[in-house]
């Protein structure tokens, strides 16, 4: 894992792109949190943070020049739901091939006013029913979504889905609640992580818990757990499982101080954390 | 369609070329959301597109990585951009920034200039290119398609340079239904008009005749995209002489 730093920013490319923009390149650095990002004092149009592994868009400082944000080829899976205040000047937002999943997910987008162009390409929340129009009826501004118009006839279509299906509607808020919820153990876990330099190995609860997740864990599969799990709300111990096994990862590679190669499996002493993270390398490889 | 099919298989490039694109989309526009599409592949050098009748609907793409290109081909062929698939291949030449940055890079011979003269009307000319965003080394180096068939004598396929100064323009792209009075009235206003010609065999196109050189060139750039009608932008090029 790699942090970013000041320093980093700096030693990075800056450049006037193809478009005639003031571009930084923060691409392929295998960057994991989006932090300290005032270093770039507000000096550039386009940040490219593609090829990396940022799992949430958050802690962006308040940038009124920036206009395009690259995030191709992340993990991104959460959204800030204040991101509009920092950003009142960006219009074009990239995010390829995420882990977007739940049509709540990009509800946060909203607060970006000047939001005309948004990709969202292969990120499961595409294969969503009636994802465009959502999509559409949400983000007011939004001209061109996935690299196509946003007629007047869609709009008018997704006003009429959404208002005759409060019901539903209702239902896909409900998440967003548990997601407030389910942010407190993750704070929590963050203070306790501060306390404690070396984390404490997991529970054998929590290994077991990860462990049937990581061995039942394939595409269709994943999609349809999720989905149930989005109806019978049982939505928290997903995301509790999903943060164990992101900071297990973390752990991991601190201890071993070696860097995950996402590609290969990782040759090694064979134990239970090896064993899951080959299994995790193969599950994401799957993925 | 079956000439693209015809084509023989075109070597790996860092450059690739694309075609079918919505024509309706305004240049930066189209730029922006190339270099949005294809920045998933890996880092992208330029993106060139151009409004002109010989490049309308096509661009290229020019990638860091030659793997980069071959991803981006394969990944995305068909891929519906603005609502029609993209058919995309690789440039048939290294693009100008990475002969540049490998040092292969050979500047392309200027045309000749014979005489002060002359070379004052070209200078003219040349700032019409410019508005216009045609560069007669990109049409060269990408391939262009064919130029379009002037009336008369058969034209060479070989894209061709702008013709030079003449007190004859020669007008493209006019609505079927344009008559010489309609032409008149707008080429009037200009100093020197002499006189509008055009064929009956070939809907379209017309010739317009001044005093003198610096009389047409004056018509020709401030007439140039002038829109009838809403989708027929005029296209003005000097005559042959």
């Amino acid at each position: 894992m790699v942090r970013l730093t000041a320093d980093l920013i700096w030693k990075s490319p800056h450049f006037f792109n193809t478009i005639k923009e003031r571009e930084l390149d923060l691409r392929g650095n295998k960057i994991a949190v989006i932090e300290n990002l005032g270093a770039t004092e507000d000096q550039f149009d386009t940040i490219d943070l593609s090829d990396n592994e940022i799992v949430k868009l958050e802690n962006v400082p308040y940038l009124n020049r920036l206009g395009t944000m690259l995030i191709n080829n992340n993990r991104i899976t959460r959204i800030n739901p204040n991101i509009g205040e920092f950003l009142p000047n960006l219009h074009t937002l990239v995010l390829t091939n995420n882990r977007i999943v739940n049509l709540v997910e990009i509800d946060p987008l909203a607060s970006l006013p000047k939001l005309h162009f948004l990709s969202l390409l292969d990120n499961n929340i595409t294969k969503k029913p009636n994802y465009r129009l959502y999509v559409i009826n949400n983000l007011k501004s939004l001209r061109v979504l996935d690299f196509k118009k946003v007629k007047n006839k869609e709009r008018l279509e997704a006003k009429n889905l959404f208002a005759s299906k409060e019901v539903i509607e209702e239902i896909q808020r409900t998440p967003a609640k548990t997601f407030s919820t389910g942010e407190t153990p993750n704070v929590s876990e963050a203070i306790e992580e501060q306390q404690t330099p070396k984390v404490v190995a997991p529970t054998p609860e929590q290994i077991i818990a990860i462990k049937a997740a990581i061995v039942n864990s394939q595409t269709l599969e994943e999609v349809a757990r999720l989905e149930k799990a989005l109806k019978s709300g049982q939505l928290p111990a997903d995301l509790i499982s999903l943060s164990d096994n992101i900071m297990l990862d973390n752990v991991d590679e601190k201890h071993e101080d070696m860097i995950h190669d996402d590609r290969s499996q990782a040759d090694g002493k064979s134990n239970d954390t090896q064993e899951q993270r080959n299994t995790d390398s193969a599950s994401m490889e799957q993925d | 369609m079956s000439e693209v099919n015809a084509t023989p298989e075109i070597p790996q490039n860092n450059t690739i070329y694309i075609n079918n694109l919505n024509e309706k989309i305004k240049i930066d526009e189209l730029k922006k959301s190339l270099n949005a599409v294809f920045t998933q592949f890996g880092k992208i050098l330029e993106v060139l597109a151009f409004k002109t009748l010989k490049h309308k609907g096509q661009a290229w793409v020019v990638f860091e990585d030659a793997s980069s290109a071959s991803n981006a081909l394969r990944q995305m062929q068909g891929f519906p951009f603005y609502d029609k698939p993209m058919r995309i291949q690789y440039a048939k030449t290294k693009s100008d920034i990475i002969a540049k940055a490998d040092g292969t890079f050979v500047p392309r011979e200027k045309r000749k200039r014979h005489d002060e003269k002359a070379k004052k009307r070209k200078d003219q000319h040349d700032s019409n290119l410019a508005g216009m965003g045609l560069n007669p080394a990109y049409a060269g180096a990408y391939g262009a398609a064919p130029a379009i068939a002037y009336p008369g004598g058969a034209k060479s396929m070989v894209p061709e340079a702008p013709a030079p100064p003449n007190n004859i323009l020669f007008i493209q792209n006019l609505p079927n239904d344009s008559t010489p009075m309609m032409l008149q009235m707008l080429f009037l206003q200009y100093p020197g008009f002499k006189e509008v010609r055009m064929v009956e065999t070939k809907p379209g196109i017309a010739f317009v005749e001044y005093g003198d050189e610096m009389q047409s060139t004056v018509a020709m750039q401030t007439l140039q995209g002038f829109k009838i009608t809403p989708q027929n932008p005029m296209l003005i090029t000097y005559a042959k002489k």
